[in-house]
């Protein structure tokens, strides 16, 4: 057994059917058939393939578009470019900068300029090779530091300045702390851009339906939010705009802004040729447009006093946010949220801001800036642990938060928090007390080893980073059967069945009786963004909530019918009983069938918006996320260290997730985060030079494989939200964030000396820097 | 998307070489290296001659002493067949990690050795068994030592015409070898640097000696100056840190000082000399 | 350009078609024959998203050309058993969670298939070597891994 679980699963799920249980996911079957139909996999009759043309500067002027060639050119059905757009050139969750054609300038080497659609593929490629684009280059900027300086070129001019909106924390004061403290260390971090790679490449299609409705379907991991990014560039209303997502086939929060504007440019095709139109990315486009994990240049001050109680944390950030501003001021704003660990620190001033610059975009990839944050803070604990020779887990036992402490935001933290269990589980189940000491005698010979292991803590849901509902609906069938349906789309992490998982446990039914289906934009309201691991708890909220209310009406039939009090009607087993005398039952199809009889309505929406938070974003402080969850991860590393290899030999992932729905699930997603994070921490980056991607697709960008990752091992730590669906909170990004730490501090362990440019690839671990084969133009 | 272009399919070496010779071709065997090349480009001005249908090209053979390993052998098919099992465990061992299986299963070993990459993981052994390599075209045969076939990166002196047929060595005499490969991953991962080596030990003393490395010397081939440091000495680590040693002072000297150099020099060092341990058994 | 006729066997069943010569055995496969399963993942030969078994042997799809398959026998996702019931490798599959956004594993799958026709009992590396090809960017492999080893005992027992 490598899993664990911290209570016993029958204390937990005491009456509860599928809660708690590994059920089998609902799409299980189709997905091992190979059946689902992902986007590219959908055709029409008289379909059209768009291509699209790129910028060729990272920076410029568009003086002149000419695509009277390329309209002539065999098969070409349509061409569109900034001339065409019937309504707003730009979007923007929170600056709207983002534009499906570039209009004025081109500021990315990924920016489209014009898109044709034609009758094959060949002939689009052709096609678009017979743009003629007229350009002015402009100077750029591939530095965010050097982009905030005076006289950097800018990328909007009208904003005058290329940082975006700066972020704050602030508790205490940090002065005061580092007086109070014996010892301070100051440290600089860097993290590179990082590709999401989903292994499905972006893919939609487009096209008008007999009413007259656009309908798009595609990789959309956000289907709301490009229907409304579409209607605003069609400038047509939302009712007239039907987003479909189709089954995907990972996203990790990338097939976002892009597939907007992959939505908008598709619609406006199929308006202009009255045909279906569809595009699928090859990897390369794919890596080129798609935005990228945010880089993080981090300087960070740590105070701790000799007993290693920490007394201040102080960190400046510039984030790369590249062309665009996507999340990027949430991220970093997440970033120096939870930047500060899990830790009672009484003193805290962070400031972070996201800048333009010419490179690729950035934004929302799984983990959010915490990824980036976290590196910086748990190496920095390693460095305190080491200086003052004190056992790295006791130091952050030390500090870690417990229920009744004050955060580092100044939040008061009010619920169970199971980050001190997490972590005496976590050391105990790596082996740390013997390994950390054996690994800490001299070690002789090439490969050497270390254990390492690190924390943190995650707002759960959007919090101070936006409004937050979810919908769902739950329809009881004639027969019996129940339909399940909510705004939040399954992007393979396996959030239908764990609605259904609610829903069957709310009505006292099997989980087979349960279909869930995701609708288009049109059928439920709208329900946000997936992100921010908000699935299991916004989604799994509004289902309970639908889930209650049909039940409560259905009970108050019931109880009519066996004559006993409403209070007394229970059901589970897929029966309604009075619980005083169990013999006076009814089955669930026998109740449904009275209900039918009596015109009761066996049909119900759910709804959930966020418990409030307050955040001042202007001073930094307050209460950012309404409850969080804690992680805790470690890892065993071997490192030769005449050629700089890492291997991880051993990983131990552990969560307080509130309640684990679904434990498979719940392993599915640690072991998955964890060898994301491995490639963070060792293998990742997207090489861009002068604003030039060199890394585009999975020859050079190396991701894990199946043999550079170990036999992970997982623990789950249960501390059931009262907020929460049967308790549960989240767990999607707490897998992947807090990875690369711990098997930094394993490496620094091992080799004696620290990493702090991410990825520690061959030659960083070998020689503390990278090395490039690209060189860059000189200056001037 | 692949650029447009015309294929033909011969059954027989002789049709393909009057094809070959007729028609404006590149040849395509695998297509591992292939494919991925053609897909970089919008439109090709050559056709396709798809000789992967030849079987007789696909035989691993012994005669008359000498192993011959036709061209469109599979990195699989040299890994499982038992002469090369028996015989030359070597090139076993370098293929056995190249790309991922699927790779190992269409790649081959005339693919390999004509594409002249650097890295390519079945050159170094093959040079260290001193193989040659034996070329046709409709005007005769000829046959080329491997080390002078690939004259560069990428570059072999193949002439219009020719196709290479099969590669052929004699087993080699030795006691001990070693197939190192420094990949940036455990698996599917081009190589950084490897090496091919081989010792033959009597009566405790190293009478051959053959260090081969790959994507280290800006042409293929064995480095002669090394391996005379070890010949008629006893094997021992130091010995073999200074084998290592040697073969990374030719490198810098051979290659001069490139982006790589502060890395590949220390790290190809190591390579060679662990490289020799585990050939000689004196494994640390 | 001139298009050529191929026969092959798809799934145990005869198949002739012409095609251009331009073409992978993927863009065969899925565009022309309309066999979803098999999927695009990067077309280089890195990802094994496209995996299919080509005469007993897995290879990628994008890294064949259409006119190589020629009297080959290639099996596909859709093709891993003959009617509609589930490959003990499909159930382990399901019952081991190692099916999270599903692209990588009909490819997955058939690596695995591969595997334990060739060896029964794979140790926990030889599985890790035989799907290093796949790329799964979603489960961490440990489900997967754990999967098959499962699938190799199911198999034993029927
Ligand atoms: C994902 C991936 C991973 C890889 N990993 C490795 C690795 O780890 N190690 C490694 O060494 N290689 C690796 N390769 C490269 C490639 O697989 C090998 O070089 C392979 O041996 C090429 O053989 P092929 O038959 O596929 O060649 P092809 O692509 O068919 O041909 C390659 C070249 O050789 C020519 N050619 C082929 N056969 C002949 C012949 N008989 N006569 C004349 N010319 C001929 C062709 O015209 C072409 O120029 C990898 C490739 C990919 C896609
Ligand atoms: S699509 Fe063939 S290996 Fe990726
Ligand atoms: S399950 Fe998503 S890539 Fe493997």
């Amino acid at each position: 057994m490598t899993e664990q679980r911290t209570l016993e699963p029958e204390k937990l799920t005491k009456g509860l059917a599928t809660v708690s249980k590994p059920v089998k996911r609902l799409d299980a079957e189709d997905k091992v058939k190979g059946k689902p139909l992902f986007a590219d996999d959908y055709d029409r009759p008289g379909i059209l393939y768009a291509k699209q043309l790129y910028s060729k500067f990272p920076h410029a002027k568009i003086i002149n578009i000419d695509i009277t060639e390329a309209q002539d050119s065999p098969g070409v059905k349509g061409v569109i470019t900034r001339d065409d757009i019937p309504g707003k050139h730009t979007y923007g969750n929170v600056i709207e900068d983002q534009r499906a054609l570039a209009d004025v300038k081109v500021r990315f080497l990924g920016d489209v300029v014009c898109v044709v659609a034609a009758k094959t593929k060949r002939q689009a490629d052709a096609a678009v090779e017979k743009v003629k684009v007229e350009y002015e280059e402009l100077p750029a900027v591939f530095d965010p530091r050097e982009a905030l300086k005076e006289g950097a070129p800018l990328l909007y001019e009208e904003r005058k300045t290329n940082a975006q909106i700066p972020q704050k924390v602030r508790h205490g004061n940090v002065e005061k702390g580092f007086k109070e403290s014996d010892l301070i260390i100051k440290k600089k971090f860097t993290t590179p851009f990082l590709e999401h790679s989903y292994i499905e490449p972006e893919s939609a299609i487009a096209f008008i339906d007999q009413q007259g409705t656009i309908r798009i379907k595609g990789s959309f991991q956000n289907p709301f939010t490009a229907r409304e990014v579409i209607a605003g560039f069609l400038s047509m209303g939302l009712d007239k705009i039907r987003v479909q997502k189709t089954v995907l086939g990972g996203t990790f929060g990338g097939k976002d802004e892009l597939m907007s504007a992959i939505g908008c440019r598709l619609a406006l095709l199929s308006l202009k040729t009255g045909c279906p139109v569809k595009t699928t990315y090859s990897r390369e486009n794919s890596f080129l447009e798609s935005h990228k994990r945010n880089p993080f240049y981090m300087d960070y001050k740590v105070g701790v006093t000799k007993d290693g109680i920490l007394k201040a944390v102080e960190s400046d950030i510039v984030v790369d946010s590249g062309v665009y501003c996507s999340m990027s001021p949430y991220i970093a704003l997440r970033g120096i949220v939870q930047g500060a660990g899990p830790y009672r620190v009484e003193n805290v001033c962070s400031d972070a801001v996201s800048v333009y610059t010419n490179n690729p975009y950035t934004g929302a990839m799984r983990g959010f800036g915490s990824p980036q944050t976290n590196v910086a803070i748990e190496s920095i604990m390693d460095i305190i642990a080491q200086k003052l020779d004190i056992d790295p887990v006791k130091l952050r036992l030390k500090n870690a938060l417990k229920k009744g402490d004050v955060a580092p935001t100044g939040q008061k933290i009010n619920h169970e928090v199971g980050l001190t269990e997490a972590l005496q589980k976590t050391a105990k189940k790596i082996g740390w007390k013997k390994k950390r000491k054996k690994y800490s005698k001299k070690q002789t010979g090439d490969y050497r080893k270390g254990v390492g292991i690190a924390c943190c803590m995650r707002g759960i849901s959007l919090g101070a980073e936006g409004v937050d509902a979810a919908a769902a609906s739950v329809s009881v069938q004639s027969d019996g059967r129940v339909i399940v349906t909510t705004g939040i789309t399954d992007h393979g992490q396996g959030s239908q069945t764990v609605m259904a998982q609610i829903a069957a446990d709310i009505l006292g039914i099997s989980i087979d009786r349960i279909t869930y289906l995701e609708p288009d934009t049109s059928l439920i309201p709208d329900s946000g963004p997936t992100v921010a691991s908000r699935s299991t708890f916004m989604g799994g909220n509004a289902t309970k909530d639908a889930a209650l209310k049909v039940k409560k009406r259905m009970i108050k039939i019931v109880a009519e019918l066996l004559e006993s009090p409403e209070e007394y009607v229970l059901v589970s087993g897929g029966r309604f009983y009075d619980r005083k005398s169990p013999d006076l039952e009814i089955s669930f199809d026998e109740a449904v069938k009275v209900c039918n009889n009596k015109a009761v309505p066996l049909f119900e929406y759910g709804w959930y918006s966020m418990p409030a938070i307050d955040w001042d974003e202007e001073k930094g402080v307050g209460e950012p996320y309404f409850t969080y969850v804690y992680s805790v991860n470690a890892a065993e590393v071997t490192v030769d260290t005449a050629t700089g290899k890492v291997k991880v030999d051993n990983f131990v992932s552990a969560h307080d997730m509130g309640r684990a729905i679904n434990p498979m699930q719940c392993y599915g997603q640690m072991f998955g985060g964890a060898a994301m994070g491995i490639g963070l921490a060792l293998y990742e980056e997207v090489e861009v030079v002068e604003g030039v991607m060199k890394d585009r697709n999975f020859d050079t960008y190396t991701l894990p494989t199946a043999c550079d990752v170990p036999d992970f091992q997982g623990i789950i730590v249960e501390r059931p939200d009262p907020e929460g669906p049967f308790g549960a909170k989240s767990l999607g990004e707490p897998a992947t964030e807090v990875v690369a730490p711990a098997v930094l501090n394993a490496v620094a362990q091992a080799i004696g000396r620290r990493i702090y440019d991410l990825p520690a690839s061959l030659e960083r671990v070998l020689l503390g820097k990278k090395l490039s084969k690209y060189k860059k133009k000189k200056k001037g | 998307m692949l650029p447009e272009f015309n294929l033909k399919r011969p059954l027989t070496l002789n049709e393909a070489l009057s094809e070959y010779a007729a028609g404006s071709y590149k040849i395509i065997a695998g297509g591992t290296d292939m494919i991925v090349e053609m897909r970089k480009e919008k439109s090709i001005d050559f056709d396709i001659l798809d000789i992967s249908g030849i079987p007789k090209l696909k035989s691993i053979k012994k005669e008359g002493g000498k192993i011959i390993i036709g061209a469109l052998s599979t990195f699989s098919d040299v890994f499982k067949n038992e002469i090369v099992q028996k015989e030359v465990p070597l090139l076993k061992e370098a293929v056995r990690n190249a790309g991922s299986l699927q790779i190992r299963n269409r790649g081959t070993i005339g693919g390999n050795i004509c594409n002249a990459s650097p890295a390519a993981d079945s050159v170094p052994p093959l040079v260290a068994l001193d193989a040659e390599v034996n070329l046709v075209s409709t005007k005769g045969q000829r046959t080329v030592k491997l080390d002078e076939f690939i004259t560069r990166p990428y570059a072999t002196n193949i002439k219009e015409g020719e196709i290479l047929k099969s590669i052929t060595f004699s087993p080699p005499v030795c006691t001990g070898y070693h197939f190192y490969k420094l990949g940036r991953r455990e698996a599917l991962a081009i190589s950084r640097m490897n090496v091919a080596v081989m010792l033959n030990i009597k009566g405790g003393v190293i009478e051959d000696a053959v260090i081969s490395p790959g994507s280290v010397m800006p042409f293929v081939g064995r480095v002669t100056e090394a391996e005379e440091l070890l010949e008629g000495n006893k094997p021992s680590k130091e010995l073999f840190e200074k084998a290592g040693l040697k073969v990374s002072g030719i490198m810098i000297k051979e290659s001069g000082i490139r982006w790589s150099t502060e890395y590949k020099k220390p790290v190809i060092k190591e390579m060679v000399s662990r490289a020799l341990n585990f050939a000689a058994g004196t494994e640390k | 350009m001139e298009k050529l006729k191929i026969n092959f066997k798809l799934n145990g069943k005869q198949i002739r078609v012409e095609c251009e010569p331009a073409k992978t055995l993927l863009d065969l496969i899925r565009d022309d024959l309309g066999l979803k399963g098999v999927k695009r993942g990067c077309e280089i030969g890195e990802c094994g998203a496209c995996t299919v078994i080509m005469n007993g042997e897995i290879v990628n799809s994008c890294m064949v050309l259409a006119p190589q398959v020629e009297g080959s026998d290639i099996t596909t996702i859709e093709g891993l058993t003959s009617d509609e019931s589930l490959h003990p490798i499909q159930t382990a599959f399901m019952e081991k969670g190692a099916v999270q956004c599903g692209f990588c594993i009909p490819g997955m799958i058939l690596s695995a298939k591969v595997l334990l026709d060739n060896k029964p009992s794979p140790s926990g590396s030889e599985i890790r070597t035989a799907i290093a090809g796949n790329l799964c960017r979603c489960t961490g492999y440990k489900q997967i891994v754990d999967a098959i080893k499962y699938a190799a005992q199911l198999m034993k027992n029927e």
